[in-house]
């Protein structure tokens, strides 16, 4: 029973943002099912995985959604972005542009997330280090910077990425230990396992109309 | 080209390097796209290429080249194939502006609602107890978007998709199909009380796995259903059309329509009172 698949104390919502081609939904396939998705297609609409680790001897599921570089409806990024405890942040080491756009995905991941949530960085692709166009130097200065964690990897052979997962999720528990997390915030991203949250059927969108 | 591009908006260039990465990764299964250096991948390019230059306002976006891969594929001709789907791109919600409120996605996604309350009352509630970000059915977008075009092996999904075309009744089929696919494969959702992400699990987890022949007979049967209403709520007045004429399904009653007291906008309901 103790290694039941659903026994588990908390889930962590996690989000996979970037450019698009950056190797987002690989980075997610790596993670759960540690095999690199050659010719995977392109995401439309969102996607999501989930698996079960152990942090501090705690089971932890982590729901992890990815979801279109290019992704045009706003409805969908707000509820994307909603509640998530740590969010992954990805450039391709290969390609500047996708670099230079962090600023814009972090400004993103800043407003709508809560101010708890915990931003990785991952540069992609570190097995083209042959093709690489951005220095891991420069790319740890802007991670400091921002007071992000960063780790090179790569979804194609695996480097590194079990740790970007894993210590995302080591720095949300650590916030849930030292309180700086309220689990009792709506948007934590963080559910303790038998707490069921319940919201009045029908929604929040409807309104009255005026006749 | 520089000038077909708006100030501000993406530059030739990234457009030319988004279209160039999802070539590459639009159906490669198929054996018309199979292969490295596949002449057919050059064409898919520049079709989309060409059809950012002349609609620059919508560009190229993610999805078309889904689309467009099967008409290339069954129409063998670069030309034709374009025009065919610029044709198509009128019909579908990439040609809407996704940044107002008023987008075709949120107009999709608000009938589907009201459908799924009216015809699948239980899975609706269940949805809605789920919270608002369930409400968003994040499972039906790429259903939407690609119109089934990754649920089903391409054969049944053009068979969807000319289902869908063929606008009988309704220009809102697929939202009958959607409906069709959450009655048939969905009842497991309700009762096992699945959570929000478990619900967009197991719909993705259906893709490839389900039998179109009986979607379709299904979504017919819930459109010929909602058609013989004798009332339908205000919010979904725009769905069908209505009008007699000389259609097979002409022999009923136009519905009543009702005022549902929830819809979004601020306007004065035309049907309140009646």
């Amino acid at each position: 029973m103790a290694a039941g698949p659903y026994n588990y104390s908390y889930i962590f919502k996690y989000i996979i943002i970037g450019d698009m081609g950056v190797g987002k939904s690989c980075l997610l396939h790596q993670f759960t099912e540690k095999k690199f998705m050659a010719d995977c297609p392109h995401t439309i609409g969102v996607e999501f995985g989930t698996r079960i680790i152990e942090v501090s001897g705690q089971k932890i599921k982590l729901q992890i959604w990815d979801t279109a570089g290019q992704e045009r409806f706003r409805a969908v990024t707000r509820s994307y972005y909603r509640g998530a405890a740590g969010a992954l942040m990805v450039y391709d080491i290969t390609r500047r542009s996708t670099y230079n756009h962090l600023s814009s995905w972090l400004t993103d991941a800043r407003n709508l997330t809560n101010p708890n949530t915990v931003i990785f960085l991952i540069g992609n692709k570190s097995d083209l280090d042959a093709q690489r166009d951005v220095t891991y130097e420069e790319a740890k200065a802007f991670a400091d910077e921002n007071g992000l964690t960063f780790l090179e990897c790569s979804a194609k052979t695996g480097e590194n990425v079990e740790d970007a997962f894993l210590e995302t999720a080591r720095k949300i528990y650590q916030n849930i230990q030292d309180g700086s997390l309220d689990l009792n915030q709506a948007d934590s991203g963080v559910q303790p396992k038998q707490l069921p949250r319940t919201t009045p059927a029908g929604g929040g969108d409807a309104k009255q109309c005026n006749c | 080209m520089k000038d077909c591009l708006r100030a501000g908006g993406p530059t030739w260039q990234s457009v030319e390097n988004t279209v160039t990465k999802d070539v590459v990764r639009t159906d490669r299964k198929n054996p018309f796209y199979e292969g490295d250096d596949n002449p057919n991948m050059d064409i898919m390019k520049n079709i989309l290429m060409n059809y950012a230059v002349m609609c620059p306002a919508i560009g190229y976006i993610q999805g078309m080249s889904d689309l467009l891969a099967p008409i290339l594929c069954t129409i063998q001709n670069e030309a034709d194939a374009f025009w065919c789907f610029a044709g198509l791109m009128q019909r579908t919600i990439f040609v809407s502006s996704p940044r107002t409120t008023n987008n075709m996605m949120d107009k999709n996604l608000e009938y589907l609602r009201e459908l799924l309350k009216l015809l699948l009352p239980d899975f609706f509630r269940h949805v809605a107890k789920c919270g608002s970000d369930a409400l968003q059915l994040m499972f039906v977008h790429r259903w939407i978007l690609l119109c089934f075009k990754r649920e089903f092996p391409e054969s049944s999904a053009l068979h969807v998709w000319e289902a869908c075309w063929a606008d009988y009744r309704t220009a809102y089929f697929h939202l009958f199909v959607c409906v069709a696919i959450v009655a048939i494969y969905g009842q497991d959702v309700v009762v096992q009380q699945l959570p929000h992400d478990e619900i967009l699990l197991y719909f993705s987890s259906l893709a490839m796995h389900m039998d179109a022949d009986v979607v379709l007979k299904k979504a017919r049967g819930l459109l010929y259903q909602f058609c013989r209403l004798e009332k339908i709520p205000c919010t979904l007045a725009g769905l069908c059309q209505f009008q007699t004429g000389s259609e097979q399904w002409d022999s009923h009653i136009q519905p009543m329509i009702e005022c549902s007291q929830v819809h979004g906008d601020n306007d004065p309901c035309p049907f309140a009172g009646k």
